[in-house]
């Protein structure tokens, strides 16, 4: 799952995804408050194992607000949804605090690439 | 104190106590605590300084004084002679006046004023001390008056009257006692009593000095010597009337006795003896039925018609004042029983009309062979001015005693030979001698000082000779010697009381050492303040508890002019001075020291070549030794110079700062928004690289490649503009229209006008055009109109109102909208920020524009404010520095 304003990053995310799972469902939410209620409603429904790519800098929400929105969701996402800060930020200032997020298992800087997917996800997650 | 500065007064000379000052808070507080007035006069007749006694004395107020002539302290009749006075001390250096101040009430109080030149503030002025001398005057005019009530008495009475002391000495004595004894008044006061008595019946019945000093009264018969060396049969009545004086009243009585002694002698020819005498005979001679014969003369004397009958008891009775007639029947009652050996008694007696008249009756009683008492013959005489007399003198004695003894001034009399005949407790307190070793004792034996008694003796015998000079009825400042051989300084008036050999002369005097000492700390701290003044470069202000100058100066002065554009004058309003803006800040300040605070702060002037003249200003109270605020001091330090460093090295900090924070702004922008397409075209690269993407799949990457990398040139535009914005606040200012540059906007977006069916209407009729950078008003236009065009409410034709208007120091704009509105709660802190975007489907937005507009505004030194509804439209406001 992929909540990023940047249709061109989403774009290479769902290749790069692609290529290393190639089994894998790809979602992409251009705001994140579509993102939110997809999860709120169709996820909530049948949660499987899913990796959540979530971007910082957008326009109505940032990706800290989603952040903790979820805490709202956290009987949905805690045992399901694998959170990543995909950020195309290389301030420290934004990995610390992204690491200090309980919910947020890593910050990736952008761009996803298939290395980053391998050295993250091996043995692969949905294999 | 209180002080008005001289307007007349040259500017640059003008100064002003500062209260701070020990020097000065020592000599005021002396001055205030004098008892008397204290101002100081300039020669245009202006009170420049006064001490507070003058404004509760006279009733006038402070802002009262300091407008007021001197004169106007008199009424019209002195006003001439006080000019005169002040004249003559400007040019003799001083001089004194006695003369009714009149007060605000109309209330007139006698003062003598004392005054001096002084230089003051570098202009010669008097100072003048005023001493209330009222109650001294009326202690004086009382004694006068006493003494001429006394006079008149002393000489009509046809009693001879004396006043003498306990050894017998005359020390006043009236014409009778002359026409009575033969002597004139200068032989009579060289004599003693003993000199006139009849010498056997003086060693058989001395005088009772030892009972006249305990107070008895003694009347009795005695027989005097004329000079003549004639009999005189008298009657007398002594009494003591001070510690140290005896008031004899002496009645020739030698006819009556005559007459006496004739009846008990010749009993059968009383009738034709009692017609002759001035005295009223009464002939007791039937003690069963109380009987009495009178003589047509006693009856005279009452006032009644005489019968040819005899009286009776009763019928006398009732002529007689009831007490009077008790005290009488004792004393007859006595003397028959031989208890005493005279009977003689003052009486009041009834007249016709009510009212009662003194008579003195005196009897003897007749015996026959055998010793049997058988009639008692007497008389009466008229003493009822004599008494009156004697009454007047006791109280004229009383009263003289009671007003020298009260006095707040010793009072030391002297007599003829120069010895000391009256020490007041007072003179005993001031003097270091007790009355005991005053007495008798000359002066320059006692309080005058070696160097002055040879002056005083030449003085004291032009007195004798004329009875005038030059110190009497003056008040006069000489050096006085106390017992322990102490110089200090006294004021001293004489009067001379009585008249011809009679008189003698009474000093009133009074310790002035400590006013002495407040006059030269005065000058001494004036002296010091002057040079304080004229040299320091704070500007002074003294302000009075309402808060209107009293006193300031040069620098003050200059202040006031320069920074407040008003020629400063003693009684302006203090606050009147600052504008609307800063008065409340100033009287709120004025308040908080009327309760005793001090204020301190910094104030700043813009001046008309744009630069700004900065000031240290600090007020604080002046307060007397009971912490009563009792005006206030304003004290401003121009620190332009300092402040201008300070200020500049709090622009460098501030500058820095913000140099800081833009850099983190940059940073962020280039973590975020620059690396986002890098990121981007860096994914794209490694696809390219990759063999596992098919050359198809490769293809369809390369079109968002080029796209990626015309974001990143975007960006880097941005952030070139940007940079551009914060250097170029130099540009040159311009006169900008804002109907010029609406119209230019709305001709180049015509299309997108017409397309959005927008409605853009202006309302810049109150103000027009601004000095500005035009290319950033123009930007500040553009974004905002295209902004509220962009985030319209789908379905609602735009409509943007735009107005100006003018306040004080800035222009407001005004821009408002009916579009998609933003939710500040929410986004508030954001809605300015770089690269922020609040509307994700109006897409078109990369977050510059209220960013550029915000960085344009303030470029220009303005502001920007915005209050937005979502759905209902946003409203910025821009206020511009005129």
């Amino acid at each position: 799952m992929i909540i990023d304003d940047d249709p061109t990053n989403n774009l290479i995310c769902e290749a790069s995804i692609k290529k290393v799972f190639k089994t894998a469902d790809v979602i992409s939410f251009l705001t994140p408050e579509d993102g939110i209620k997809y999860i709120e409603t169709v996820y909530a429904l049948n949660p499987v194992k899913t990796v959540l790519f979530l971007d910082i800098n957008m326009p109505s929400l940032s990706g800290w607000e989603v952040l903790s929105k979820f805490q709202a969701l956290l009987g949905i996402i805690s045992p399901n949804i694998l959170v990543y800060i995909l950020s195309s930020s290389i301030d420290p200032a934004d990995k610390r605090r992204a690491d200090a997020n309980k919910l947020v298992e890593g910050y990736i800087a952008k761009p996803l690439s298939k290395n980053k997917l391998l050295s993250l996800f091996s043995p692969p997650l949905a294999a | 104190m209180n002080e008005k500065p001289n307007n007349n007064a040259p500017k640059n000379n003008a100064t002003l106590p500062v209260k701070g000052n020990v020097v000065d808070d020592f000599s005021n507080s002396l001055i205030d605590n004098l008892h008397g007035t204290f101002s100081i006069i300039s020669q245009e007749g202006v009170v420049l300084k006064w001490n507070k006694n003058l404004e509760i004395v006279s009733g006038y107020s402070a802002e009262e004084i300091a407008v007021i002539s001197p004169l106007d302290f008199f009424d019209d009749d002195t006003k001439a002679l006080i000019a005169q006075k002040i004249q003559s001390t400007f040019e003799n250096g001083k001089d004194e006046v006695e003369a009714q101040l009149i007060t605000k009430a109309g209330q007139k109080i006698d003062y003598l004023y004392t005054a001096k030149t002084i230089l003051y503030k570098g202009q010669p002025c008097i100072t003048v001390i005023g001493i209330d001398v009222s109650a001294k005057k009326t202690a004086h005019d009382k004694l006068i008056a006493s003494e001429k009530k006394y006079r008149t008495l002393f000489e009509q009475s046809n009693d001879a009257i004396i006043i003498g002391d306990f050894e017998g000495r005359f020390i006043d004595v009236n014409t009778a006692t002359c026409t009575m004894f033969g002597y004139t008044v200068d032989e009579l006061l060289q004599m003693t009593v003993f000199d006139l008595m009849e010498p056997t019946q003086a060693a058989a019945e001395p005088i009772r000095f030892d009972l006249l000093r305990e107070g008895e009264q003694i009347m009795k018969s005695r027989k005097m010597v004329h000079k003549s060396d004639a009999i005189i049969e008298i009657e007398n009545n002594v009494k003591r009337i001070s510690d140290n004086r005896i008031l004899a009243i002496i009645k020739d009585v030698t006819a009556k006795k005559k007459a006496e002694n004739k009846l008990i002698a010749r009993e059968q020819r009383y009738n034709d003896a009692l017609q002759g005498i001035e005295a009223g005979v009464w002939d007791y001679y039937d003690f069963q039925n109380q009987l009495l014969h009178l003589s047509p003369r006693y009856l005279q004397l009452l006032g009644r018609e005489y019968e040819d009958r005899p009286y009776k008891q009763q019928e006398i009775e009732k002529w007689i004042d009831a007490d009077d007639y008790k005290k009488s029947e004792t004393a007859f009652s006595d003397y028959i029983q031989n208890k005493i050996p005279n009977y003689k008694i003052d009486l009041r007696y009834i007249m016709p009309d009510g009212s009662k008249r003194w008579f003195s009756n005196s009897g003897k009683a007749a015996y026959d062979s055998e010793g049997n008492l058988v009639r008692i013959v007497g008389s009466i005489i008229d003493i009822h001015e004599q008494k009156i007399a004697e009454e007047a003198i006791r109280a004229s004695e009383e009263t003289r005693r009671l007003i020298m003894e009260s006095s707040l001034d010793a009072v030391v009399c002297i007599d003829l030979k120069g010895e000391i005949i009256l020490w007041t407790p007072q003179a005993e307190k001031t003097f270091g001698w007790t009355e005991q070793e005053a007495v008798g004792k000359t002066l320059s034996e006692t309080i005058i000082p070696q160097q002055y008694r040879e002056q005083h003796a030449k003085g004291f015998k032009h007195y004798l000779t004329t009875n005038t000079g030059p110190v009497l009825g003056k008040l006069i400042e000489i050096t006085a010697l106390n017992k322990a051989g102490h110089e200090f300084p006294v004021e001293m008036s004489i009067v001379s009381i009585g008249n011809g050999s009679n008189r003698f002369a009474c000093g009133f005097l009074r310790d002035i050492s400590q006013r002495k000492a407040a006059e030269q700390a005065l000058m001494a701290s004036e002296a010091n303040l002057q040079t304080i003044f004229s040299t320091t470069d704070v500007a002074y202000t003294l302000l009075d508890t309402n808060f209107k100058a009293l006193s300031f100066n040069s620098e003050a002065a200059r202040f006031a002019l320069i920074e407040l554009n008003h020629i400063g004058a003693v009684g302006d309003y203090l606050p009147d001075y600052f504008s609307d803006e800063r008065k409340p800040f100033i009287l709120s300040a004025l308040q908080e020291v009327l309760i005793g605070k001090c204020i301190n702060y910094e104030s700043n002037y813009p001046q008309p070549d744009g630069t700004i003249n900065w000031y240290n200003v600090k007020l604080y109270p002046i307060t007397n030794a009971q912490n009563i605020v009792l005006g206030i001091i304003l004290a401003i330090t121009d620190i332009t110079h300092s402040k201008t460093i300070q200020l500049h090295r709090e622009k460098l900090a501030s500058d820095m700062l913000q140099r800081n924070k833009d850099l983190e702004q940059f940073a962020y922008i280039i973590s975020h928004n620059l690396r986002a397409p890098v990121a981007n075209i860096m994914g794209f690269a490694e696809i390219f690289n990759d063999d596992s993407y098919s050359e198809e799949e490769k293809a369809e990457f390369a079109s968002h490649l080029s796209s990626s990398a015309n974001k990143l040139d975007e960006v880097i535009k941005d952030l070139n503009h940007i940079l551009q914005v914060k250097q170029e606040v130099s540009e040159h200012k311009e006169t900008v229209s804002f109907s010029r540059i609406l119209r230019d906007i709305e001709s180049s977006i015509t299309n997108m006008i017409t397309n959005e069916q927008v409605v853009i209407t202006a309302d810049f009729s109150s103000v027009d055009s601004i000095e500005t950078i035009k290319s950033y008003l123009y930007s500040i236009f553009y974004n905002l109109i295209t902004n509220s065009i962009k985030y319209r409410r789908p379905g609602i034709p735009p409509l943007i109102e735009i107005s100006s208007r003018k306040n004080d120091n800035s222009i407001l704009l005004v821009f408002e909208d009916n579009g998609l509105g933003i939710d500040l709660t929410k986004k508030g802190e954001q809605v300015f920020g770089l690269y922020k975007r609040f509307h994700t489907n109006a897409a078109e937005g990369k977050g510059m524009g209220l960013y550029m507009t915000k960085t344009q505004v303030e470029a220009i030194g303005g502001k920007i404010h915005i209050s937005s509804y979502v759905n209902e439209g946003t409203i910025f406001t821009i206020e511009l520095p005129l």
